[in-house]
């Protein structure tokens, strides 16, 4: 223990790691804030756009039930009936604001429900039927029955499973206005942002002892080997976890602090797309992806500190991590769909750094794992896997420390 | 207490670093003398088991290293050539991680800690960041890691290398006080600094170990090839071109003593005396001189005298030794 405690004191005492761990801090009031520059309601922008929408679309805030949203798109196509309009962009700014901008949160996604099965193009709301919406949520389920039968087409299982995640999704969805996907995206970038800092820290924790030669007398202490080996993988993932959860916390505290407590209740279908498989609100995904980034995260150290006890230069080490954080992301550009998908899964910064890739963007996707009759929804996957690589890349790290010689 | 190194080799790619060397290292200070190359370094980082030798084996009281592990290290203090340490780390906070390693209770470690700062002048750096030490201080930290455990086997590299001559005399006397009961294995290519202290000296050549012995069995195996001469100063860059001068000094009215290394007496044809010369200015006859372990070492290895340069002056009052190894290299 006291070998784990001085390890955190050398790494904290570290110029790069503080220079790094405030640099996060940083970016995480920064990131936290700038999702309220982007709101624009009623010729206002920022928190006060914010306080505005909250107010527009107070009426449609809580339960999103067929009635309500009977009622809601009959106002919209009203509106369009009053004015002649066939579209809301051919409406006076005034009247959008008035009449269409009250509607549009509890609208969002009714078009899709009613996409066309073959294309998935939606029909526009002026030509929905409000008697179509009698069985809305019955509606939902059918609109994901045809998503998936385009998305996994040859994979009855995938299809089977998505439809089992949904049939847990909680309906009516809840909304309550205010809160934007803007703050979400932002997350993902902070743990981009992050996963990359937590790298460039780790990547010297052994590679730099074997370039300085300080290596040689540490190795040849009583507890220079597996203890110390040990002592530094367990400090550097402590310091990257720590500072990681520490970012996390602060991000949501300020984002929905900044959005209003009561707009994180919204269903996460309400945000994306309503046939989304995840039965979260806004908060509980913030968490859930939190969570899942952290895994992530760990399990991606895990592997620059792997790399760092087989790498015997510190700038070697640390391209190899960067490289490892980044190759989810080339992947997904580079590799073809299949062998894709799989990769994803398995690499372990997938989840926190792979931005499209992220966790978060796969569980607004329809891809899973397909292994014989069983199929796997690929978030699920990138987090029980990235679960398992976390412990074995640290042992991994330890043994491979242990046993270097030359 | 004894460590048994048996046939020990090791190769990097086409070069043999360490070829077949065998040689049992009792308690007391030991030198391991060579030129660069010679594969010291190489075999002190096999018996730090850091490095692993292609064949043979290494047994300290009987048992391999390899299975003794933490029991070994327990036991074991190392100085590497090349003193490695954290930048960020003052000398006390490096101390402290070091003796934690070490399995020094904390208590203990401060007690001892405090001791040797003491012993190597670092008192007053204790707060320091070793980056901005000098590099003898940081030489004496990379000491006092080492001596931390009271370790009953010592190994140090290069070890005075960027001491001042008072912390080297200081530094041998501490070596010698501690090697009681102890193995301490010093390399150097400081010679004196094993002369006045060493009980054995091991020699290495191109990997192998070509000669071991206290220090005046090894003085042996140059007796009567070690000369003493006064010459003009005039005909000093004739004699530098023939001669292996391993060290000069000037003399009054115009003279040079030399010291050299040669098989016999004679001097070397054309160095008689030349018809302008009279007997007040023409060369005194060569005497032999007492053999110390630098010449044995510049002997052995001529091409290397350049790494006598840092020699202080020895007890015979001998000059500049980085004039002696200029001079050497021109044989």
């Amino acid at each position: 223990m006291r070998i784990f405690y001085l390890e955190l004191k050398r790494i904290l005492k570290t110029r790069l790691t503080w220079l790094l761990l405030l640099a996060s801090l940083g970016m995480t009031l920064l990131m936290a804030w700038l999702p309220t520059t982007f709101v624009k309601a009623d010729g206002l922008k920022g928190l006060a756009a914010v306080r505005r929408l909250k107010e527009i679309q107070a009426d449609t805030a809580g339960e999103v039930t067929p009635e309500k949203l009977r009622t809601a798109l009959a106002a919209y196509q009203q509106c369009l009936d009053e004015y002649g309009a066939e579209t809301v962009g051919e409406l006076p700014d005034d009247v959008w604001n008035r009449r269409i901008l009250p509607l549009t949160g509890i609208l969002h996604g009714v078009n899709e429900v009613y996409a066309d099965p073959d294309t998935g193009i939606g029909p526009g709301l002026p030509n929905i039927a409000l008697a179509e919406l009698d069985d809305y949520y019955g509606d939902c389920r059918a609109r994901l029955a045809s998503l998936m039968l385009m998305e996994q087409k040859d994979h009855p299982a995938a299809q089977a499973e998505a439809m089992r995640l949904y049939e847990k999704v909680k309906t009516p969805y809840h909304f309550y206005p205010g809160f934007n996907t803007d703050a979400m995206d932002y997350q993902i970038l902070l743990s981009f942002l992050l996963t990359l800092f937590a790298a460039v820290i780790a990547a010297p924790v052994f590679s730099s002892d074997y370039q300085t030669g300080a290596d040689d007398i540490l190795r040849c202490t009583r507890h220079g080997r597996f203890a110390l080996g040990a002592a530094k993988t367990g400090a550097v993932l402590l310091v990257c976890g720590a500072a990681f959860s520490v970012c996390m916390i602060l991000f949501i505290l300020i984002t929905d602090s900044l959005f209003g407590w009561e707009t994180v209740g919204t269903s996460i279908q309400m945000l994306y797309s309503v046939t989304m498989l995840a039965d979260m609100t806004v908060l509980e995904t913030q968490w859930f992806t939190a969570g899942a980034c952290l895994i992530s995260l760990l399990a991606s150290v895990g592997l620059s500190v792997f790399l760092s006890s087989r790498i015997r230069t510190v700038s070697a080490a640390l391209a190899a991590s960067i490289l490892s954080c980044l190759l989810p992301l080339l992947v997904y550009f580079a590799a073809p769909e299949s062998v894709g998908l799989w990769l994803r899964a398995i690499l372990p910064a997938s989840g926190a750094a792979g931005v499209q890739v992220s966790v978060l963007f796969t569980m607004l996707d329809y891809e899973f794992l397909n292994i014989a009759s069983f199929a796997v929804w690929l978030p699920r996957a990138m987090a029980a896997v990235s679960a398992a690589e976390l412990p074995l890349f640290a042992a991994a790290a330890v043994w491979s420390y242990n046993r270097h010689a030359l | 207490m004894e460590l048994r190194i048996e046939h020990i080799s090791k190769t990097f790619r086409d070069k043999r670093a360490v070829d077949g060397v065998s040689m049992t290292v009792t308690p007391g200070v030991w030198g391991l003398l060579g030129a660069n190359g010679a594969g010291k370094t190489t075999l002190m980082r096999m018996i730090a088991g850091i490095m692993r030798p292609d064949e043979g084996q290494i047994l300290y009281d009987g048992l391999p290293i390899g299975t003794l592990k933490g029991r070994y290290r327990e036991i074991f203090g190392y100085l590497p050539q090349e003193f490695g340490f954290y930048p960020e780390f003052t000398v006390k906070d490096y101390l402290e991680y070091v003796a934690a390693l070490k399995g020094l209770p904390a208590r203990d470690a401060k007690r001892r800690i405090g001791g040797l700062l003491e012993m190597l002048g670092l008192s007053d750096v204790y707060r320091k960041k070793i980056v901005k030490l000098s590099g003898g201080m940081k030489r004496r930290v990379g000491i006092a890691q080492a001596l931390l455990n009271e370790p009953e086997l010592l190994i140090m590299d290069e070890p005075t290398s960027g001491l001042d001559p008072g912390e080297r005399v200081r530094f041998r006397n501490l070596l010698s006080e501690f090697a009681k009961d102890r193995i301490v294995l010093i390399s150097t290519h400081i010679v004196p600094d094993v002369e006045y202290i060493a009980t054995r000296n091991a020699v290495m050549k191109d990997g192998r170990l070509i000669a071991e012995g206290t220090t005046e069995e090894l003085v042996k195996l140059v007796d009567g090839k070690v000369w003493q001469r006064v010459i003009p100063a005039e005909r000093l860059p004739e004699y530098e071109r023939r001669l292996r001068i391993v060290n000069l000094r000037n003399e009054a009215d115009g003279r040079v003593s030399i010291r050299y290394l040669a098989e016999s007496e004679s001097s070397p044809e054309g160095l008689r005396m030349t018809d302008g010369e009279t007997e007040e200015n023409a060369d005194a006859a060569p005497v032999p001189a007492a053999p110390r372990l630098e010449d044995l070492y510049l002997w052995l290895f001529p091409q290397d005298s350049s790494h006598s340069a840092g020699t202080p002056a020895g007890p015979n009052g001998f000059g500049s030794a980085a004039r002696i190894s200029m001079q050497t290299k021109r044989q």
